[in-house]
C-alpha cells in the first residue's frame, strides 16, 4: 500500500498501480536540440484538439494570453 | 532525514521516458536517482501535520487579507479585486498547492507556498513511485498524490459548470505541458470531459463575450498552468470580468493571495510563534530579525532575486528580473546540508489534505532552476 500515514485509500478508486494511466504518455524523439513531441500513445488525446485550427472563428480573436516570457515553474 | 547514495537503474532513462517523463535531463541532470532521502515515520508525520495545519492557517489568512482589504500589499490591481473576492466567497473550485519546507532539527519550516502554479507534480506523484517499486518495493513513500487528485476531481465534478473542463499551458514548454497533461489525465480518470488548448490559442469572442477554444466551443471551466499575475496583465486579462460565462479558472483567482510571498508576514502575524512558521515582515525589522534573514521578492519564480544574510553578511544570492513589486524579510532558515547538497521538501496539499512530498536538491542554499529532483522513501 502506498503510504500517507493517515488516510486509508482504496484500490477500488479505479486504478491499480496506474493501470488506468491511459492518456498521458507522449511519444517523440530526442535530438541534440531537445525533445520533440510527436503525439500521444493513447487516442485519449486527440491531436487536433491540441494543435488544430478551426476554420470557423467568427468574432473570435486569439493570442491575448501567453505573452509572458518567463518560465512558469515555481 | 538521511541522504543515501544508490545505484541508478541501468535503463532508468528508458523507464522514466515510458512514463511520459521527457525532461529528466535538461542542461544538467534533473531527475537524479543516484541518491535518495530516507525519512523516519515520525518525520513524515510531522511534515503531514505541518501541511494540514498550514493549509488551515492559509485559509484563515486569505480571509484576513480580504476582510482588511490588504490588496495593495500584494500588488493586486483594483479592477480585479471583485473577481478575486467572488472566487473566494463562492468557493470556486481549487485543487492543489505545494508548501516548500526546510527541515530544521526535525521540524518543517515554511519557506513559501506555491499555491497557484506549482510544478514537479508528475515527478512527485508518478516517477518517484515507480522508482520505489523497482528499487525498494518493501518500503513506503509519503505519496498518495495520484489517488487524491483523482478523488478530488471526482468531488469537484458537480461544482463545475456544464460542459468541458479545458486544460491550458504554454505548450512549447515540455515541463509545463507534462504537468498540465498529467493533471488532465487525473481528471479524465475521474470521469470528466476534458480538452487541452495551448494558452495562446484561447480565443475571445467579442460578440458573445466569452472565451472559446479552437473548435469555437465556449470555455466555462479551465485549469491553467499560468500565473494569475501574468494573466491579468496580458491583453485578454481585461476580458475575464466581462466574460458572460463567469468561467471557473483553476486555480481560482483568490490563490493570488497565497501564491504571493506577502502572505508570509500575514501568516506570522496571525500565528506568531507557530513552530512551522518563520518570523516574516513586510519591512526590514532589525529588532525582530537581527542580522540573519532572507530578502525575497513578493512575486518571483525558481528562486530568483533572493538574498540571504547571515550575521549581516551576504552569504548567497540569485539574480533575476523580479523585485519590482517589493520584498518581504524572513528569518534565515538555511536548508540542511548533506555533503554540499541542500534538499528542499515540497509538500503537496490536494483538496484539503496533505498528499505527499517531492524533494529538490541543489548545491547552493537557494533552490533555483538548476535543482535536481531526488526520490525518497520511509525507513
Amino acid at each position: 500500500m502506498r503510504s500517507d500515514t493517515t488516510a486509508g485509500y482504496s484500490r477500488t478508486e479505479g486504478h491499480s498501480h496506474f493501470g488506468g494511466f491511459y492518456v498521458f504518455r507522449p511519444y517523440g524523439i530526442f535530438t541534440p536540440g531537445g525533445y520533440y513531441r510527436a503525439g500521444y500513445y493513447s487516442g485519449g488525446i486527440h491531436e487536433s484538439s491540441n494543435i488544430g485550427h478551426s476554420s470557423f472563428k467568427s468574432a473570435t480573436v486569439r493570442g491575448g494570453f501567453g505573452s509572458s516570457t518567463f518560465h512558469v515553474s515555481s | 532525514m538521511k541522504r543515501r547514495t544508490t545505484t541508478p537503474r541501468t535503463d532508468w532513462q528508458k523507464k522514466v521516458e515510458e512514463l511520459g517523463f521527457g525532461f529528466h535531463t535538461l542542461d544538467t541532470t534533473y531527475w537524479d536517482e543516484s541518491v535518495y532521502y530516507e525519512f523516519s515515520l515520525t518525520e513524515i508525520d510531522r511534515i503531514e501535520k505541518a501541511t494540514n495545519d498550514l493549509w488551515e492557517m492559509c485559509l484563515e489568512a486569505v480571509q484576513h487579507v480580504i476582510d482588511n482589504k490588504l490588496y495593495r500589499r500584494f500588488h493586486i490591481p483594483d479592477w480585479f479585486i471583485p473577481h478575486l473576492e467572488d472566487s473566494w466567497n463562492n468557493d470556486a473550485p481549487a485543487i492543489y498547492g505545494r508548501f516548500d519546507f526546510s527541515m530544521k532539527d526535525g521540524i518543517p519550516k515554511l519557506l513559501e507556498f506555491n499555491a497557484d502554479t506549482p510544478t514537479s507534480l508528475f515527478e512527485a506523484s508518478v516517477v518517484q513511485w515507480y522508482w520505489l517499486q523497482d528499487k525498494y518495493p518493501k518500503n513506503d513513500q509519503f505519496n498518495s498524490i495520484h489517488e487524491k487528485l483523482i478523488a478530488y476531481w471526482k468531488y469537484l465534478k458537480e461544482y463545475l459548470q456544464d460542459g468541458i473542463l479545458h486544460f491550458s499551458a504554454v505548450e512549447e514548454n515540455l515541463e509545463d505541458l507534462t504537468t498540465t497533461e498529467y493533471m488532465r489525465d487525473c481528471a479524465i480518470q475521474a470521469g470528466l470531459d476534458t480538452k487541452f488548448i495551448n494558452l495562446m490559442d484561447i480565443g475571445w469572442n467579442s460578440d458573445y463575450k466569452e472565451f472559446r477554444d479552437l473548435d469555437d466551443t465556449a470555455i466555462k471551466n479551465i485549469f491553467k498552468l499560468y500565473p494569475w499575475e501574468w494573466l491579468v496583465n496580458e491583453e485578454f486579462g481585461n476580458h475575464i470580468i466581462p466574460d458572460r460565462n463567469k468561467t471557473f479558472w483553476i486555480e481560482p483567482s483568490w490563490k493570488m493571495i497565497l501564491s504571493n510571498k506577502a502572505i508570509l508576514p500575514v501568516l506570522w502575524k496571525l500565528n506568531e510563534g507557530h513552530e512551522n512558521l518563520l518570523p516574516s515582515f513586510t519591512e526590514f525589522d532589525k529588532m525582530s530579525l537581527g542580522f540573519s534573514y532572507a530578502k525575497k521578492p513578493i512575486l518571483s519564480r525558481e528562486g530568483a532575486n533572493i538574498q540571504l544574510f547571515s550575521n549581516g553578511s551576504l552569504i548567497s544570492e540569485t539574480k533575476g528580473d523580479y523585485g519590482e513589486e517589493g520584498f518581504i524579510y524572513q528569518e534565515l532558515c538555511t536548508l540542511p546540508e548533506f555533503d554540499g547538497n541542500y534538499p528542499l521538501i515540497g509538500s503537496w496539499v490536494v483538496g484539503q489534505e496533505a498528499a505527499g512530498i517531492g524533494i529538490r536538491e541543489t548545491n547552493s542554499l537557494i533552490t533555483d532552476n538548476l535543482s535536481r529532483f531526488v526520490p525518497h522513501l520511509i525507513s
